[in-house]
């Protein structure tokens, strides 16, 4: 009886903590949402207007009088063909390191370490690099640069991952008959799935986020989302009600993403240091 | 397998190649025999009103010329961080063939050889003639040691903007007046307009809180505190350097207007006011908690619009107190970098003509002509642009100095160090003159 | 760790296939990399200011120049300052939130959880320009709310002391989710045996806590501790958008400056120098924090 209570009583404590935390997540986005549907006078009216004439201006203005649309695409088509490729070869990566221990365990380390790096250093140069050959202010350049960020996160993600497959399973495919590639891709990939889409959404999401390298290596051919947001920031001030829509665009299919396959991020996001 | 392994890698970059190659084709030429038929101009330009203007007006250009524009909108911070990579590029392989450039960063830009000279192409020209600009413009947004690099785009001097309906209140009048022995007038020097500021500072509806403060003040590190400190500093007398580039600044001019400066922002400016940049200071009066703010001069038809402020109508213009405030503007240059230089001077021709800038006038820009500023039709949409016209000619620029980005840091810096009490107004001016000197160009 | 058994005897036909799997994502992480890394020390080794002109004279006293700057020094308290906070607060919340999320009785836990992993999806420069907002002293939601319960309304980003502490208080807003989902991802991988076993000897919870859980999470703590710590040590974005390093210096970080001698001064070798001072500092932190954790595991 009383452990009960106890319990119960814990229950009710862990939700006030969440729905506290919760709160202190959500009010802020929903202040932000509220901001988008309203004018500059009412962004910044105190004591608020809780209830005005909500307008979209502020949205037909980021999609009529700058093409966010094409921003959209852009950062869509950058982030997604950066984390597939990084996906691929990573996972090849990993799943050497996972069986063989290729170079353990400076080649791990050694690929955290090009992290460490602070990219205001490396974006000058890089921004050279790009025009010599050619890929400034083209897509493969940007997916080129993320594409270096992406692949360690990603074989950290999946070293843990293929390590917790069980060597059995290929051993058999490869005693049916199978190579090591064909094991590679007709049994290990598929039960390693969720693994693998978990490391592309997370290396979705730092792309998508992305801002330094992209504001210096795009022009106005590749621009992505968080440049064109940050274009909004004038001199004479912030388009704070632009701003606003834009963010909600920005983060509505991330949003979504993360939704979708939340409960498989949870499961894989250990970064190789538990399984 | 290594093999399809290299393959799969190949084929995915070159996939994502041929999506870019897409996206990049350039239009065909059209038929006609128009100048520049199937030429891409392409410009960066800052997020402004007076930009989307220019963009508002684009079509007329292409219809004339058969030349594309593009124009790359961005923000101020962020435009030195993206044109100083491209800039570096070689003589005709940039990506930009025309910028605006700000005046801080006009000594910069020429010193490393940037920007090409435009003398010839202005003797050339049918179409362009320098003396049209006011001075003051041209010597800040034009030239640089004695060619012409630019043509003046828009001014932004800075000047007071106050409340007309507290100013002209009887009862406003007669309590200044009971305390002061005088009339309430427009301050005309610094010290006037401190201690106005003091006495505008009131709690208008008896709550116990001041809701209007005296002055909106922008305290935020390195532009807009170093900006809004050089107007007390010019009106007191005081500037950093001689036209010859010597420095010239006193310990006791500069000490007393960082003074007044820090006084004001104790005194009158809302609590934040350390921390606010342009948004928040503007905010401040456009929802009519401020009796005035030191800003850009056309900032009146801006917090006469409904959909941003609430003194509709209440607000007036004038010069800074003391005169003499900072001069600002951004000017049209061709870098040489440009790929496609006489194209993008046809724009400039274009741009600059009478007819296209008294149009972005009357959109509400803001002139560097004085025949635009005089046109009869600009006035009698903008009457005060009389009085603007005289604060643009009296105002005085940022110093040309070729690390001034470097100098507005550290004037940033140390003002915002003296309102955190962290460093004294002496240890600060001694440390902008002796700054001001190690980063002079001589 | 738990260790996977190896393929007893290695063909070495398939060694060298493994070590050609390696290859790509190698070449893919340095290829970008390698170019800049030694462009910028070899910069770092030279005096030059973009717009005075082409690379200058070799200069090897960039870094002594450097490290005797009395503003970097305060860049670097400031960081190390500002990089613990966040960390120990980040790991601190987002452990104590993992722990309730992976409680298999909370319901609407799943909500929850989509809930607060929304501020990683966002970025940063939106995260910073909207708490700006939100922060106006006179103009803002917070101030407002705190008025109408009658607490002191505090002027956030225009006092040198609370600026350090609103800034950290932003980037625990926007980073801690990041930290709940690399924990929980740990937590729920954690093998049930173990609880089961301690749950026979009649551990209670707190025991299981600290004679289960802690020490089979220590290397996920570890590795977000690494990535989280990284990062922060690199924070210049909320510090370019909250303050601009103000009031005064009292916010400005090592890489907030280092951005600023860069695209403001056009110190390319000065700032190189300074960057690779960062390098160092980031290696050392990280070498530090890899000890600690293994001491505290023994």
């Amino acid at each position: 009886m009383l452990a009960k209570f106890r319990r119960n009583y814990g229950i009710t404590i862990s939700h006030i903590i969440l729905i506290i935390s919760s709160l202190a997540i959500l009010l802020p986005i929903l202040w932000v949402i509220r901001t988008s549907l309203a004018n500059r006078l009412i962004a910044y009216k105190i004591p608020p207007v809780w209830f005005f004439k909500p307008t979209l201006d502020n949205y037909l203005t980021i999609f009529a009088k700058y093409p966010f649309q094409e921003y959209f695409v852009n950062s869509l088509v950058i982030s997604g063909i950066a984390s597939i490729v990084a996906l691929i070869i990573g996972s090849l990566a990993a799943y050497s390191i996972a069986r063989f221990k290729t170079g353990d365990p400076w080649l791990r380390l050694s690929m955290l370490s090009t992290q460490m790096l602070p990219p205001i250093a490396l974006v000058i140069p890089i921004f050279l690099l790009m025009r010599v050959i050619q890929m400034w202010d083209t897509l493969p350049g940007l997916v080129l640069a993320y594409l270096s960020f992406n692949l360690p996160y990603t074989v950290w993600i999946l070293i843990g991952f293929f390590q917790s497959i069980p060597v059995e399973i290929e051993e058999a495919a490869m005693i049916d008959g199978c190579s090591r590639l064909q094991a590679l891709l007709r049994v290990i990939f598929p039960v390693a799935l969720p693994g693998l889409l978990s490391a592309g959404v997370f290396n979705f999401i730092l792309n998508w986020n992305e801002f330094l390298f992209a504001l210096i290596l795009t022009g106005r051919n590749t621009r992505t989302l968080p440049v064109a947001i940050a274009s909004l920031w004038t001199q004479q001030g912030v388009n704070i009600g632009a701003v606003s829509a834009a963010t909600v665009v920005t983060i509505l299919p991330v949003v979504i993403l993360t939704y979708v396959i939340q409960k498989s991020l949870v499961r894989n996001l250990t970064f190789g240091s538990v399984k | 397998m290594t093999k399809r392994v290299i393959t799969i890698f190949g084929l995915l970059l070159i996939v994502s190649m041929l999506l870019t190659a897409c996206a990049k084709t350039e239009q065909p030429a059209a038929d006609g025999a128009k100048e520049f038929d199937g030429v891409t101009i392409n410009v960066m330009m800052e997020g402004v009103p007076d930009t989307e203007y220019v963009q508002a007006l684009l079509d007329k250009f292409e219809e004339e010329t058969g030349a594309t524009v593009n124009i790359e909108v961005l923000n101020y911070a962020l435009m030195h961080e993206k044109l100083v990579p491209q800039l570096t590029a070689a003589k005709g392989t940039g990506s930009y063939d025309l910028i605006v450039v700000d005046n801080y960063w006009v000594a910069e830009f020429n010193r490393a050889g940037w920007l090409m000279a435009l003398d010839e192409k202005i003797a050339a020209s049918d179409k362009v003639n320098t003396d049209v600009y006011l001075p003051s413009m041209m010597e800040m947004v034009g030239k640089y040691e004695g060619k012409i690099y630019m043509l003046p785009f828009y001014n932004y001097a800075m000047a007071l903007v106050y409340r007309d309906d507290i100013f002209s209140d009887p009862a406003i009048q007669a309590e200044y007046k009971a305390r002061f022995g005088k009339d309430l007038a427009l301050p005309t020097t610094i010290p006037e307009y401190v201690e106005l500021a003091e006495f505008m500072t009131r709690d208008t509806n008896g709550d116990g809180e001041v809701d209007v403060f005296g002055a909106s003040m922008q305290g935020l590190r390195p532009d807009p505190t170093a900006m809004e400190f050089l107007n007390y500093l010019y009106s007191m007398g005081g500037q950093l350097y001689d036209t010859d580039g010597n420095v010239v600044l006193t310990q006791d001019v500069g000490v007393q207007a960082l003074n007044y400066y820090v006084q004001n922002m104790k005194t009158a400016a809302p609590p934040g006011a350390p921390s606010y940049g342009f948004d928040e200071a503007f905010a401040t009066v456009a929802q009519g908690k401020a009796f005035s703010y030191i800003t850009y001069n056309w900032m009146v038809p801006v917090l006469d619009n409904p959909e941003q402020s609430q003194v509709v109508g209440k607000m007036k213009v004038t010069a800074v107190p003391g005169g003499v405030g900072l001069l600002g503007g951004w000017g049209w240059a061709i870098p040489n970098s440009s790929a496609n230089p006489n194209a993008a001077w046809a724009f400039i021709e274009w741009v600059e003509s009478f007819e296209i800038a008294k149009e972005r006038a009357l959109m509400g820009g803001a002139p560097t002509r004085t025949d635009v500023f005089r046109d009869a039709d600009v006035l009698a949409k903008y009457p005060h642009y009389k009085d603007v016209e005289k604060i643009v000619g009296d105002s005085i620029m940022f110093p040309m100095q070729s690390r001034a980005p470097q100098i507005v840091e550290v004037l940033g810096r140390v003002i915002s160090e003296t309102i955190a009490g962290s460093m004294t107004a002496d240890a600060a001016i001694q440390e902008l003159i002796a700054e001001s000197n190690n980063l002079a160009d001589k | 760790m738990v260790k996977t058994p190896l393929f007893k005897s290695l063909p070495s036909r398939d060694r060298t296939a493994a070590k050609k799997l390696v290859a790509p994502a190698v070449i893919g992480i340095w290829i970008v990399i390698l170019f800049p890394l030694l462009y910028a020390l070899y910069v770092s080794f030279h005096d030059w200011i973009l717009s005075q002109g082409k690379i200058g004279e070799v200069n090897f006293s960039n870094y002594i120049t450097v490290l005797k700057d009395p503003l970097l020094l305060n860049a670097a308290k400031n960081t190390i300052l500002l990089t613990v906070s966040v960390v120990v607060l980040e790991i601190a919340i987002g452990f104590g939130l993992a722990l309730l999320l992976n409680n298999k009785r909370i319901r609407l836990r799943n909500l929850y959880l989509f809930i607060l992993l929304v501020p990683m999806l966002m970025p940063p420069i939106t995260v910073g320009l909207i708490w700006r907002l939100l922060l106006h002293p006179d103009l803002g939601i917070i101030n407002y709310m705190l008025s109408l319960v009658g607490l002191p309304q505090p002027i956030w980003l225009a006092d040198p002391v609370l600026a350090m502490i609103t800034i950290i208080i932003v980037d625990v807003w926007h980073e801690t989710s990041f930290i709940i989902l690399v924990l929980l991802a740990g937590l729920t991988s954690l093998p049930d045996e173990m609880y089961e076993a301690a749950m026979i000897d009649g551990a209670s919870a707190w025991q299981k806590f600290k004679f289960v859980t802690l020490p089979l999470m220590a290397p996920t703590i570890l590795v977000a501790t690494i990535i989280r710590m990284i990062a922060a040590l690199k924070t210049y974005d909320l510090v370019y958008i909250l303050t601009r390093g103000g009031p005064g210096i009292s916010t400005e970080t090592i890489s907030y400056y280092i951005y600023k001698v860069f695209f403001v001064f056009l110190d390319m070798g000065k700032s190189s120098a300074m960057a690779f001072i960062l390098l160092a500092i980031i290696i050392l932190m990280t070498l530090i924090l890899m000890r600690v954790m293994r001491t505290a595991e023994q």
